[in-house]
């Protein structure tokens, strides 16, 4: 599968596990944040690049203190009018200073630009959204107000 | 004003571009219509009853000519010669069609001017005091403050997609005349006892169908915190806002579930957790804002050419016309030597807000000449010259009679805000602008109206409350009843200092009889006012019953009820 990742298409390397059924080889599992937890302490994600997915009703702080052990952080955004991620990805960068790759799932054209700015800098994109097209969202507008996580004022 | 530089403009550009690229989209099949939708109504773009609706900020309701200019030109070539000024210092253009838009937005981005973010849910444009900067009851001019959160708030990557809309105003005067404590977020500018300036910050406030008024979150908040605190806020709301509900999604909602005291703890928490990261207005930026809003530039007067009777310092004291609007249409402005100037948008059988585009060019020149190059839309749909010289005034009333525009109206039960409603908005469910004209006519005479006093009258078409029904002395609501318009009348709300909603004065009436039952409420005031008592003073001293008995009692009656007032 493609994603975007820092505005080019890539060959993922992640899969989404929901069950963890491959006895414990697969590095670069994303694991839903109640399986994390439930796992965090466990040999079988010692020494494996971990991610987990964050609903957009989970907080943040609830993966805070091993942020320094989590590769990726995987926001879902259900639709195009989904909020919370923005949220989530801003305090992530700005307070929590998470350096590994914040993922869109299911993302919009439209949005890029605006999950870029809030931190995220990987995306897999909404079922019907073009790729490559997508690619020229991030350039249509290059003047802001705000300092953000692409630039500082 | 605030001056627009070249990042301001590239910015409108390439915003007025990326809307063109995605109308493309769009007519091409490769944007679905609901993604679209929500994209255009972050461009300001509506689709109404019979027609797009193009809806253009005018932040914190300042306009210089130029731009007025620009308004009349785009009223002419994409509208049908005029526009609608809004209760939220927007403009409204009602026929613009959907290929022309990027068009629109792009001759209004060479002006300084965009529609972005007046509609959808994200934050809308940010509304002050109509009389900032020149108000002789201000602490500080407010705008500098708006412009600060208007540039903050465009464009902001983390609050485009909020559970709903979010409207932020400030005031920076004694008397509060922008509604502060009905909005999402309300601001007090006022200065601490070394002078500093400080912010008293109210939540929760909002219309609509759950009217509430804000509670205060931060007494006294430092200048330079308040993006941060804003931020931590929205972030709040953002994440706890109700999203699975549209009726239920406003941060009103939000604070009276939570309560204000678990509401302002999370947002503390944010505040605290984000404060290392959140954005501090910088001494040198508060400047900078400053810089653009110095105090109104003191000029000779020019006025008298060409009218004769009048010379520069000398009243024509002969024409009482000219005299009446003098004493209803225009204030005191800070500076003895000038006036500040309503421009009537209430003139008989016109719809209220409403101007056309050779108004809005004569007006231009007259702002230009005379007013600083300053116009002001006020939220209850009047403009303003903020700044015309006393030795100006009686070519000013003469060249605004000649326009209409000069209707000595303002204060009275005819000033009212009535949203477009069925005529026009997808929304409403009974027409206003008829009730509008129907009251006009019936309470028409200027005497009459002068005797009466101030009444603030306020009509919604629907139960989004754009006309602020609930704020006005008197309100009406118009409601459907199997397929037939009927109004609710509400009494003694006030969108002022004494931040009040009206009480529900009893059964709906049918449209027929609004104006007639406004017509009792106004003659049952006078029955009972006491020696300087307002409208509202009166209900608030009396409460709704005896308004109440006389509507109702009246009901029963036969229809020949007595239309002269008792002299």
């Amino acid at each position: 599968m493609q994603i975007i990742k820092n505005r080019a298409i890539i060959r993922d390397q992640w899969r989404l596990d929901d069950g963890l059924d491959d006895g414990g080889r697969d590095d670069h599992a994303i694991l839903p944040l109640d399986r994390y937890l439930t796992l965090r302490r466990s040999p079988e994600l010692k020494d494996r690049a971990i991610g987990v997915k964050l609903r957009p009703d989970e907080a943040v702080e609830s993966i805070a203190a091993d942020l320094d052990r989590i590769a990726l952080v995987a926001l879902e955004f259900g639709s195009f009018h989904e909020g919370r991620g923005y949220s989530q990805a801003a305090q992530l960068r700005q307070q929590h200073h998470f350096t590994g790759e914040i993922r869109a799932l299911g993302a919009h054209r439209d949005n890029l630009p605006l999950m870029e700015r809030c931190g995220i800098d990987a995306y897999q994109l909404a079922e019907g959204e073009d790729i490559e097209q997508a690619l020229s969202a991030f350039e249509e507008i290059t003047e802001y107000y705000q300092a953000d996580e692409t630039r500082v004022l | 004003m605030y001056q627009y530089g070249e990042n301001d403009s590239r910015q409108l550009k390439q915003r007025a571009r990326q809307f063109k690229g995605q109308v493309r989209r769009f007519q091409d099949g490769a944007l679905d219509a609901d993604l679209f939708r929500q994209l255009r109504l972050r461009n300001g773009l509506y689709q109404e009853r019979y027609a797009h609706m193009l809806r253009v900020a005018i932040p914190y309701g300042v306009l210089n000519s130029r731009q007025l200019r620009r308004l009349a030109d785009i009223a002419r070539e994409f509208d049908r010669g005029f526009g609608h000024f809004t209760t939220r210092q927007n403009i409204q253009f009602n026929w613009p069609e959907l290929d022309d838009v990027p068009e629109i937005l792009s001759r209004l981005a060479e002006v300084g001017m965009h529609a972005i973010q007046t509609s959808g849910s994200c934050i809308r444009n940010i509304t002050t005091d109509h009389l900032a900067g020149v108000a002789d009851d201000e602490i500080e001019d407010p705008r500098p403050w708006c412009e600060l959160i208007r540039q903050w708030s465009t464009l902001h990557p983390e609050f485009n997609w909020l559970p709903r809309k979010f409207k932020i105003a400030v005031t920076g005067a004694r008397a509060d005349r922008a509604a502060i404590q009905l909005h999402d977020i309300g601001l007090r500018l006022f200065h601490d006892d070394a002078g500093r300036a400080r912010f008293r910050v109210f939540a929760g406030g909002g219309m609509g169908r759950t009217p509430v008024i804000g509670k205060v979150i931060a007494e006294s908040l430092a200048a330079a915190d308040l993006l941060g605190f804003l931020q931590a806020i929205l972030r709040v709301y953002n994440q706890y806002g109700r999203r699975d509900h549209k009726y239920r999604s406003r941060i009103k909602i939000l604070v009276n579930d939570l309560g204000i005291d678990a509401f302002k703890d999370k947002v503390e928490k944010e505040w605290r957790n984000g404060k290392a990261s959140a954005p501090v207005v910088g001494e040198a930026e508060i400047a900078r804002a400053k810089s653009f809003f110095s105090a109104s530039r003191k000029r000779a007067a020019t006025a008298s050419a060409g009218v004769g009777a009048t010379v520069a310092g000398v009243i024509p004291v002969a024409d009482k016309r000219f005299l009446r609007w003098r004493e209803q249409n225009t204030i005191a402005h800070r500076d003895p030597d000038y006036r500040i100037v309503y421009v009537s948008l209430k003139a008989p059988g016109v719809p209220p807000g409403d101007l056309n585009a050779e108004q809005m060019e004569q007006l231009a020149a007259l702002a230009e000449a005379h007013s600083a190059d300053e116009i002001r839309v006020s939220h209850e749909q009047n403009l303003l010259l903020p700044s015309v010289a006393k030795a100006d005034l009686f070519f000013i009333w003469h060249e605004l009679n000649r326009l209409g525009l000069a209707t000595p109206n303002i204060g009275t039960l005819n000033d009212m805000i009535c949203c477009p409603g069925l005529d026009y908005c997808s929304l409403a469910n009974a027409g206003t602008l008829p009730i509008a004209k129907q009251i006009n006519e019936r309470l028409a005479e200027l005497d009459r109206l002068y005797d009466i006093g101030e009444v603030k009258l306020k009509m919604s078409g629907c139960m989004n409350a754009c006309g602020h029904h609930h704020a006005g002395h008197i309100g009406i609501l118009g409601v459907d009843k199997k397929g037939q318009e009927w109004y609710q009348i509400t009494l003694g709300g006030s969108a002022e200092n004494d931040t009040r909603l009206g009480a529900r004065l009893g059964p709906a009436v049918e449209r027929e009889r609004v104006a007639e039952v406004v017509e009792i409420l106004i003659d049952t005031y006078l029955a009972l006012r006491r020696s300087g008592e307002k409208f509202l003073d009166t209900v608030i001293r009396t409460g709704v019953e005896p308004f109440k008995s006389t509507v109702y009692a009246d009901h029963q009656k036969p229809r020949h009820h007595p239309r002269s007032v008792a002299a």
